[in-house]
């Protein structure tokens, strides 16, 4: 079929969708983000350690189990074969660039063939080679622990056909296959050393991590820092021709209070802040010390809500569609979004995605057919619901606002907001009338087939198990087909159903802000994680 | 937790009749900070009582935009919903009450219980009740009750029963060392030599002298119950949003200090001056209470 | 004095273990499946997997059968492993209790170098302006919610003055002063409410003290009253003051939960805390396992001080 080396992409079609972009109102990249452009070697000034802060804390080092692969120091310490480049800043189109795989090609539907970067080593010595790639797709596929192994279910065989070349083939048609390896929150495969696992067992291993990234494992104290070293022999090169990194080290300091993280940015005890919250971005940028780098593309959605449709009153569509058209989204971005938000009107999709049509019902904020819709499905004095959410920022304040917007229009809504795992479990058991939680529709602008455990009967990401065997159908299909346009139409397809049977809310979307301070140069974000290896410290 | 020492002697049966109290209470208020004390207790009580009525808005719907610093229409602004900070400081004086009296409350109740079993027969009793207390009291506080508030599930009422629990051992002691020293002294073996039952013994002899101390002590957690609420809504535990407590609007407010420090001045504020008031009013109950000390002149 | 030594410990030890059953009926109670959550929302629906994590965690057993298998490891040493991230529990323990008990310690010393002079000068000026303003200083310690007070020292100290890290702890290995730098703040939190009780307890004995005849003797003598408060008075009085402190001590291992929290500080209560939240069984049983033998400990310490410091218990 189509042969494409590193910087070609099939991602570029889908620039005809983004003509209607919502994203456009949203300011973007700062002028200070040099990231696109190359340094002059002069200019580059190496050594230093730098200091990132995140807001969640890692549960393991092994980077196949940890459900928290978004994390930086995985990029850190790992590589994997492909990654996300930011091609367009103004659109947010992303195009797919190799790093542990130089190019590949797709000679049929169900193969992919990967050509491997040669001489690339562990940072134990041992040589990475299309037999580690092998073991390592296979381990993350068949790993009882596997954090994400339905994104790599579609596999059917790795072959090692020779030290640098890897095939691998579906037992389907798989059209999204290259983003779903590139994308953390999918099937981005880490690449680990299988000699080091094998010297040093699962929880040796999870606690002494090796692969082949920039930087070195140096030491991990749990819940408060992981710190890394350099990697002297790192197979990239910098601009000024020797390898990278130019930091002497990195620490990533986990820092519960998202205030507190704040304050540590102003004094600089902070470099870098992965992911700065809402309310604070405006005060960031106007802190002359700071400069913030957006990513629209990797936006969060604020009150995606999902409705258990096994019980009254939601298992009646007519209810259904009266909450989401009771979603006063212009007044949420005004509450909550603290000028950077914009409406939401599509669950799990967002402008970029294949699918997207902003001709499709919005299912807007309309009081009068809330109240319309509830008579006709027998509540003409409106309904009384529980809305369940997890205890923490901002979900609670997300809450009490929805909370009132509700039963303004007619659903009298009650909170109840219940820690992390007791919520999880009352979804697990389908124990909710009405529950909410923060998404991320980001995926499906990758691909919307990484947004399939989502959407799918039983999918293990269905928080309120909504089920449709017509659109789990279609997503089936949607990973099958190679035409960018019949994919489109099937994509269409499920948006459709979701807003016409409303089994979906959606509020507000905001954009991902990193801040990082100034001296900081040559910060690169993949996706929406930020990568420290072409970063150094300004004098 | 901090907590205050327990060392009151109080002379033997002696009870609170109708005539003393006036008497106690002028001679309360004349120690140094009980007057604060009991104006503090007052307010807020008198506040919690008539919040639904003096209240200008409804404290939990947004009524204004948000954060409007405070001014004709909101005299206390607008919180970061824009709902009205005087009302939901109002309504919050109502849960402080609450949380304080209920909390210790239960505690007081279990403990008395507790601590006069321990107390009066003593033997395996004792031993098996107070090495449940003292496991208690090792618990390390704030894990115990968050992780009763955790198994009990969200909501203030939860919280209440968890911090009532973990203060629950501070009574028992407290009761269980009145019983004893009642119990050695002699004119509990002339009334049990009288036929006097184990009923009549706790309700004649030991309650009296126990009440003192539990009011002292009570005085002084029920700040501390304020407090420890305020630390479970910090941790995702406490009362259930969008209703207000003091402690979990300070919760939501000090995230915006910075653009908006009065949302955290005013719960903050009431806090403090609730917490400082009835730890003065303790201070003042337990010289008031505490005969031998008034015996020698000193306050 | 070696009788009541043994006599104690053998009192606490039934302690221990009903602390240890306490954590498991907590454990009982609290909601939702462990096995769940650990699976991780991948794997939530692979039957084989779950079953494999239950018996991993060893949750195939019935209850009472879970607490003695943990007892009979514990009591060789073993306290297992966190089911969260595979660390020993006893290295995540030995990890966080320096940390601790250095926050606790200087806590202390800051309660102590305030508590004590400003409560003999209470306490020699009773009823004064001055007596008023202490007291009130004293309980403000107490008087505002942790995190609160965790703050408003952050942008004082931190964004404010600009003379200390906002948050983070910095060992000793990497400098004595930088590490002093990243404790002050956590532990003035706490040392101001340590200090909120220290003091009037130190200001209630003093007086009772100076009451007494023998210093009205002392002072008949011609003594000065320095050296009256600080011969004969003091020592007595710091008796219930040792007792006081000894309680609060025991009492900090377990609350610093929000200042650790606020602090970003690696230490015992946020891992007891985390552990509560994650259904981290074998973390929680050995974090409450520690923490309450630390208690006990310093009980028994202040126990032990008081008893030698207090003739009368000495020789009894």
């Amino acid at each position: 079929m189509s042969k494409h080396t590193g910087s070609n992409s099939r991602v570029m079609t889908r620039r005809e969708f983004l003509a209607r972009s919502a994203i456009a109102t949203i300011p973007l990249v700062a002028s200070s983000a040099r990231a696109g452009q190359a340094p002059t070697p002069a200019a580059i000034r190496r050594g230093g350690m730098l200091v990132g802060g995140i807001n969640w804390t890692y549960p393991t080092m092994d980077p196949h189990i940890s459900t928290m692969a978004g994390l930086p120091a995985y990029d850190g310490m790992f590589d994997a074969l492909v990654r996300f480049e930011l091609a367009d800043a103004k659109t947010g189109q992303h195009r797919i660039v190799g790093r542990l795989a130089e190019s590949w090609e797709q000679p049929d539907a169900r193969t992919y063939i990967f050509k491997l970067k040669r001489g690339v080593k562990f940072h134990d010595g041992s040589d990475f080679d299309a037999e580690v790639a092998r073991w390592n797709m296979l381990r993350m596929r068949d790993h009882p622990k596997s954090a994400r192994k339905n994104y790599l279910a579609s596999v059917e065989s790795v072959e090692a056909r020779d030290r640098s070349t890897l095939v691998i083939r579906h037992k389907v048609a798989r059209t999204s296959f290259l983003p779903v390896l590139a994308y953390h929150f999918a099937g981005r495969t880490h690449m680990i050393s299988k000699a080091a696992m094998d010297k040093l067992g699962e929880e040796g291993f999870a606690r002494n991590p090796v692969g082949s990234g920039p930087f070195k494992f140096k030491q991990w104290i749990t819940d408060d820092r992981i710190i890394l070293e350099r990697n002297p022999d790192y197979h990239e090169a910098g601009a000024d021709g020797k390898p990278l990194p130019y930091l002497d080290g990195v620490a990533w300091r986990y820092i519960p209070d998202p205030t507190v993280s704040l304050v540590d940015m102003r004094a600089g005890s902070l470099q870098v802040l992965e992911w700065v919250p809402t309310k604070d971005v405006a005060s960031i940028k106007a802190d002359p010390n700071l400069a913030t780098y957006d990513m629209p593309w990797a936006g969060q959605v604020y009150f995606q809500a999902g409705f258990n449709m096994d019980a009254p009153p939601f298992n009646n569509v007519l209810v259904r569609r009266a909450a989401v058209h009771g979603i006063d989204r212009e007044g949420m971005a005004k509450a909550l979004g603290f000028g950077i938000a914009v409406p939401h009107y599509y669950p799990k999709f967002m402008s970029g995605a294949l699918g997207y049509d902003e001709s499709l019902p919005k299912n807007e904020y309309d009081p009068g057919k809330v109240k319309a819709l509830l008579k006709e499905a027998g509540y003409p004095d409106g309904v009384s619901i529980e809305l369940k959410v997890i205890a923490r920022e901002p979900e609670n304040t997300i809450g009490e606002f929805v909370q009132q917007m509700w039963t303004n229009v007619g659903i009298k809504t009650k909170l109840v907001s219940m820690e992390r795992l007791s919520w999880i479990d009352a979804m697990r058991a389908k124990n909710f009338q009405a529950c909410f939680w923060r998404g991320t529709p980001g995926g499906a602008v990758v691909d919307p087939d990484i947004q399939k455990a989502r959407v799918i009967c039983g999918g293990e990401f269905n928080w309120a198990q909504w089920c449709d065997p017509e659109i789990d159908r279609l997503m089936e299909e949607g990973g099958k087909t190679l035409d960018t346009k019949k994919r489109h139409e099937t994509y269409r397809e499920v948006l459709r159903l979701i807003q016409e049977r409303a089994y979906l809310g959606t509020g507000i979307l905001v954009p991902l802000v990193t801040a990082y301070r100034r001296e900081v140069q040559g910060l690169r974000v993949d996706f929406w994680v930020p990568d420290v290896r072409a970063a150094w410290l300004r004098a | 937790m901090p907590q205050a020492s327990m060392s009151v002697r109080v002379m033997p049966g002696r009870r609170f009749r109708s005539g003393r109290f006036p008497a106690f209470f002028f001679r309360l208020i004349r120690i140094r900070g009980s007057l604060f004390g009991v104006a503090v207790l007052t307010l807020v009580l008198l506040l919690a009582a008539t919040a639904n009525v003096i209240s200008p808005y409804d404290p939990n719907k947004t009524i204004g935009s948000i954060m409007q610093t405070p001014g004709t229409q909101h005299w206390l602004g607008t919180d970061h919903l824009g709902r009205d900070e005087l009302s939901r400081l109002l309504y919050g004086a109502r849960v402080a009450v609450l949380a304080g009296a209920v909390s210790v409350g239960l505690a007081v109740l279990l403990g008395v219980i507790i601590g006069l079993m321990a107390g009066y027969w003593g033997g395996w009793v004792d031993d098996v009740l107070m090495r449940i207390v003292d496991a208690l009291w090792a618990f390390p506080t704030l894990v115990l009750a968050l992780a009763i508030a955790a198994s009990l599930g969200p909501g203030l009422s939860n919280a209440m029963v968890a911090i009532g629990i973990v203060f629950t051992p501070a009574f028992a002691r407290l009761v269980r060392a009145q019983a004893l020293s009642v119990r050695e002294r002699e004119f509990a073996s002339a009334a049990r030599a009288l036929g006097a039952g184990p009923l009549r013994m706790m309700l004649c002899h030991i309650w009296p002298n126990v009440l003192g101390p539990i009011i002292v002590q009570a005085s002084l957690m029920i700040p501390q119950a304020i407090i420890v609420e305020a630390s479970l809504s910090f941790l995702g535990l406490g009362i259930e949003p969008p209703n207000p407590s003091w402690g979990s609007m300070l919760r939501q407010a000090y995230q915006y200090i910075e653009r908006a420090a009065w949302l955290s001045l005013f719960p903050g504020g009431a806090i403090f001056v609730t917490v400082l008031g009835l730890n003065l009013l303790g201070d003042g109950l337990r010289v008031a209470l505490d005969v031998r000390l008034r015996q020698r002149g000193v306050s | 004095m070696a009788r009541y030594l043994v006599r104690r410990l053998l009192y606490f030890v039934p302690v221990i273990f009903l602390v240890t059953v306490v954590v498991f009926l907590i454990t009982m109670m609290l909601p939702g499946d462990p096995a769940l959550a650990f699976l991780g929302e991948a794997n939530i629906h692979d039957k084989v997997a779950y079953e494999a994590m239950r018996k991993e965690l060893g949750l195939d057993r019935p209850l009472p059968v879970q607490y003695v298998i943990w007892l009979g490891r514990a009591l060789q040493g073993d306290l297992g492993r966190s089911v969260r991230t595979h660390e020993a529990v006893l290295d995540a323990l030995l990890a966080r209790l320096p940390v601790t008990i250095e926050l606790a310690a200087v806590a202390l010393l800051i309660a102590l170098a305030i508590a004590i002079p400003v409560g003999i000068i209470s306490a020699t000026r009773p009823n004064t302006k001055v007596d008023s303003v202490a007291t009130v200083m004293a309980v403000s310690g107490v008087a505002l919610p942790e995190f609160f007070v965790g703050i408003l020292l952050i942008y004082l100290f931190a964004v404010g003055l600009k003379l200390l890290p906002p948050s983070g702890y910095t060992p000793l290995s990497v400098g004595i002063w930088p590490n002093l730098k990243s404790i002050i703040l956590p532990a003035l939190s706490l040392g101001l409410a340590l200090n909120a009780v220290t003091m009037r307890q130190v200001r209630a004995s003093l007086l009772e003290v100076l009451q007494e005849e023998y210093v009205t003797v002392a002072r008949a003598k011609g003594l000065p009253e320095g050296e009256v408060i600080r011969l004969h008075a003091l020592k007595n009085a710091m008796i219930p003051v040792i007792t006081v402190i000894g309680l609060q001590i025991g009492r900090l291992f377990g609350g610093t939960v929000v200042i650790e929290t606020i602090f970003a500080y690696p230490g015992m209560g946020r891992l007891a805390a985390d552990s509560i939240f994650f259904r981290d069984f074998p973390v929680l049983q050995g974090a409450v396992l520690v923490m309450a033998l630390a208690v006990l400990a310093c009980n028994l310490l202040t126990d032990l001080l008081y008893a030698y410091v207090d003739p009368r218990i000495r020789y009894a």
